[in-house]
């Protein structure tokens, strides 16, 4: 049989037909679910190793949140596997983060984390709110906190919080970890890691990731979780090191996103085969 | 005086703090680091400004629309409506987690900016089936190394080919890595060339004398 | 200049009376941490080397541009193409779409895609075309209405503008890209601009551009989009192309000898990366141990070992 007018069709298929097929194999695991697990990427484990390095100084940490709703999807697992580990490792943490949609689901997260490790505000973390001027506040951090923010996002001064007055500037925390859907990651190496030298440890979306590995080759980054399969990837070391019960989201979300590549190259190799297959049609239609 | 006030002095200040901002960072001394203080934190109420720009120039631009019954200006009185009533909401009843503002943000905006971002799977796909072709030799190479990329990302096919993610990470972190640095180099020295020519006046778009 | 004393006047005054107030806690911390608190951070001595030497060759460009000396430049695609965009638009009497990007005018992004804006506009006033310009940051919003109102009064066309052409709609990206996807099917626009700083929604504006069948040129500085820029548009300015077609634009052969500093302290920096690695291999392969040795030089182990800490980390 003659394959060639089917693949012709193919190349051309309508582009709904694309959709159709990706919204059926992002759906499929949901309703019948199969294990996967991710083997951790080289920066997934330096990621692992910075955070474990900077838990083990036993000085805080900062931890700036930056995704909105957008990405939650993506960036919520590798959040929650962050908090997990921190806080079972009873570190310190003051969080801040510099988008303003960030703010309320951060609360929510933290509220959880508070009942599930039985964390007392001001002492073991504290928010400090949305800051604006995301560059400027970030330079102006590494020198003086207290002077970019006032009080925390409850309203209390920051002097009155007693892990405020370990933290004044960033020269007092063991490293800044960023959470971030956007290119913040970038201004804080540019802003932070530049002129103070403290470490900074990534997490951002898959998208974003790519654009980090310049940094992570020269050092300026410790470690990166690269997207929805890296946060797999960090939850599997967790599950394995007893931090975590069980698998998380990202480990769940990883059927759809492999199901999904694989029909995409289809598609891929589909377009390519109906290209090469008219081509070769047009050259012997075109031989004397 | 107009024309100072329009040009003159905006320009005049964008050389002086620019080259300030410039110089300040090699000199640790607290007499040039205090006023790099003052300047860094008068940005945070700046941008805050920022945000009632915004929203004004958002109502005047749809109000505008209504009143001169422009088309489609049915969708200005909801963005007006919307507007006005998350502003009276948060003000009136304040934006904490057991808020009505709160729970409109969390059950509108949020389900459709995520829904929003979830279009992009299907987006992409769209777009590799349609660019991935093999026409050239730099397009072959191209679709080659995305396909290894996207094997290796799939947990089963690296399980089964461990040589096929060892190659996906060596893309990632050799080619792709010196790809973008070379780019960044590239997009930071024309940053920093159009930041010279703002601050010395030689390109005066910045002031909307350009054009 | 009278204007810049005045302001450098106001500066000085503002900076004394705040480093008094502060200096008490500024050197007190710097007693703390013992960090440097003198008029020169050593730590910082390459980098400020660096700046110098580009600032030094962007100044002697300057003065070469000044003087008018020809200078060949190769085209930028995305560049060349925008007439026949332009042009594509008039025939079908439909509007052009362009997209300033995201991120704001104070971004040197922003004001490079400012720059094509106005050869943008200027060309589509020439042709009695409109040019839509949908705003994301509320800061560029008067910055870009401006430029096309003096571009279409710069071709004597200025009844032609119509403000509404130029508006903010909203600083959340999805719901930008939303507001844009819906003015390109609803508007049918026949060339599509996307020049600026985008993120993760660039996908969405570009893949509906293609759906509706524009002409698409598209210039970004932001990396992790290229690959969608490449793929879904029909001129595609990378990176560094952006900076120069705004240069480019203006005529201007001050702008465009600037060009020259950039690609002259690339050459510099690839002339040190090959320095660099030359040396890291010749250090590895004991051939500067050798050389060393053969010239006499004692303790070559020392040196290199000097060497490799300063320049390679250890």
């Amino acid at each position: 049989m003659d394959a060639r007018p089917l693949l012709a069709k193919l190349s051309r298929l309508d582009r709904r037909a694309v959709f159709a097929a990706i919204a059926v194999v992002v759906v499929l695991p949901f309703l019948s679910p199969f294990d996967l697990r991710a083997t951790p990427s080289e920066a997934t484990l330096a990621f692992d190793a910075a955070l474990e390095k900077a838990i083990a100084s036993g000085r805080p940490l900062l931890i700036d949140v930056d995704f909105g709703p957008q990405t939650v999807a993506e960036m919520e697992p590798m959040l929650l596997a962050v908090l997990d580990r921190v806080f079972a490792a009873e570190c310190k943490v003051v969080f801040v983060t510099f988008i303003p949609e960030a703010s309320s689901p951060l609360r929510r997260y933290l509220e959880r984390a508070e009942a599930k490790h039985g964390l007392v505000y001001g002492e073991d973390y504290v928010f400090l709110g949305y800051g604006s001027a995301y560059a400027y506040t970030m330079y102006g951090m590494g020198t003086n906190i207290g002077a970019y923010f006032h009080s925390d996002d409850r309203g209390t001064k920051i002097a009155e919080l007693p892990l405020m007055r370990r933290v004044k500037s960033l020269k007092d925390v063991a490293a800044v970890v960023n959470i971030a859907s956007n290119s913040f990651p970038r201004f804080w190496v540019q802003y932070g890691v530049a002129p103070f030298g403290f470490d900074l440890i990534v997490g951002a979306t898959a998208v974003n990731a790519t654009d980090y590995y310049p940094y992570l080759q020269t050092g300026q980054i410790k470690g990166l979780l690269a997207g929805g399969r890296a946060a797999a990837e960090y939850e599997g070391i967790l599950v394995d090191r007893g931090v975590m019960a069980g698998p998380g989201d990202a480990t769940r979300g990883l059927g759809s996103q492999s199901l999904a590549l694989a029909v995409i190259l289809a598609f891929i190799a589909i377009g390519n085969a109906a290209y090469f297959l008219g081509r070769r049609g047009a050259a012997r239609k075109a031989r004397p | 005086m107009k024309r100072a006030l329009g040009y003159r002095v905006p320009a005049a200040l964008l050389l002086v703090l620019g080259l300030f901002m410039a110089i300040q960072y090699y000199i640790p001394h607290p007499i040039v680091q205090a006023p790099k203080e003052l300047i860094l934190q008068w940005k945070q109420p700046i941008n805050a400004y920022i945000i009632f720009l915004a929203l004004g120039g958002l109502v005047a631009m749809h109000v505008r629309r209504v009143v001169r019954r422009r088309e489609r200006w049915g969708y200005s009185v909801l963005t007006l409506a919307a507007a006005a009533a998350m502003t009276f909401l948060g003000l009136a009843y304040g934006i904490q987690d057991d808020t009505v503002f709160a729970d409109w943000f969390a059950y509108l905006v949020t389900p459709i900016e995520a829904t929003m971002f979830s279009l992009l799977a299907f987006f992409v796909a769209s777009a590799a089936f349609r660019a991935f072709r093999a026409r050239t030799v730099g397009a072959t190479i191209l679709l080659v190394s995305a396909a290894i990329v996207m094997l290796g990302m799939i947990p089963t096919v690296q399980d089964a080919i461990p040589p096929l993610g060892d190659a996906a990470q060596f893309l990632l972190k050799y080619p792709n890595t010196a790809a973008k640095r070379a780019i960044m180099v590239g997009v930071a020295l024309g940053a920093i060339s159009v930041s010279l020519k703002a601050i010395f006046g030689i390109d005066k778009t910045i002031l909307s004398k350009g054009g | 200049m009278r204007a810049s004393l005045a302001v450098l006047g106001l500066v000085l005054a503002l900076s004394t009376s705040a480093a008094a107030a502060a200096a008490p806690v500024a050197s007190a911390a710097g007693k703390r941490d013992g960090e440097a608190r003198g008029w020169f951070d050593s730590k910082r001595a390459v980098n400020l080397g660096a700046v110098v030497v580009f600032a030094g060759l962007f100044l002697w460009f300057v003065r070469t541009g000044r003087k008018g000396r020809p200078l060949y430049l190769r085209p930028i695609a995305g560049l060349s193409a925008i007439d026949d965009a332009v042009g594509r638009a008039a025939e079908m009497g439909r509007p052009i779409l362009y997209a300033p990007g995201l991120s704001s005018v104070t971004e040197p992004v922003t004001v490079a895609s400012m720059g094509v804006l106005g050869r943008v506009a200027e060309r589509a006033a020439r042709l009695h075309t409109r040019v839509k310009v949908p705003n994301y940051d509320p800061l560029t919003y008067p910055v870009a209405q401006e430029i096309v109102r003096r571009a279409f009064a710069k071709v004597g066309r200025a009844d032609e503008f119509q403000p509404d052409d130029v508006s903010y709609l909203t600083s959340r990206s999805f719901t930008y890209a939303a507001a844009v996807a819906g003015m390109m099917t609803r508007e049918r626009t026949a060339s599509n601009f996307f020049v600026g700083h985008f993120f993760s929604e660039y996908l969405i504006l570009a893949e509906t551009g293609v759906a509706t069948g524009a002409v698409q040129i598209g210039g970004t500085d932001s990396v992790a989009q290229l690959p969608f820029v490449i793929t879904t548009c029909d001129h595609t300015m990378i990176g560094e192309e952006v900076f120069a077609a705004a240069a480019l634009v203006g005529d201007d052969p001050v702008s465009r000898s600037t060009i020259r500093a950039h690609d002259w302290f690339k050459l510099l920096i690839f002339a040190f990366v090959i320095l660099g690695a030359g040396l890291k291999l010749a250090i590895d392969a004991g051939a500067l141990a050798w050389t060393l040795d053969g010239l006499g030089v004692d303790g070559a182990q020392r040196v290199i070992a000097r060497i490799t800490a300063a320049l390679y980390g250890g």
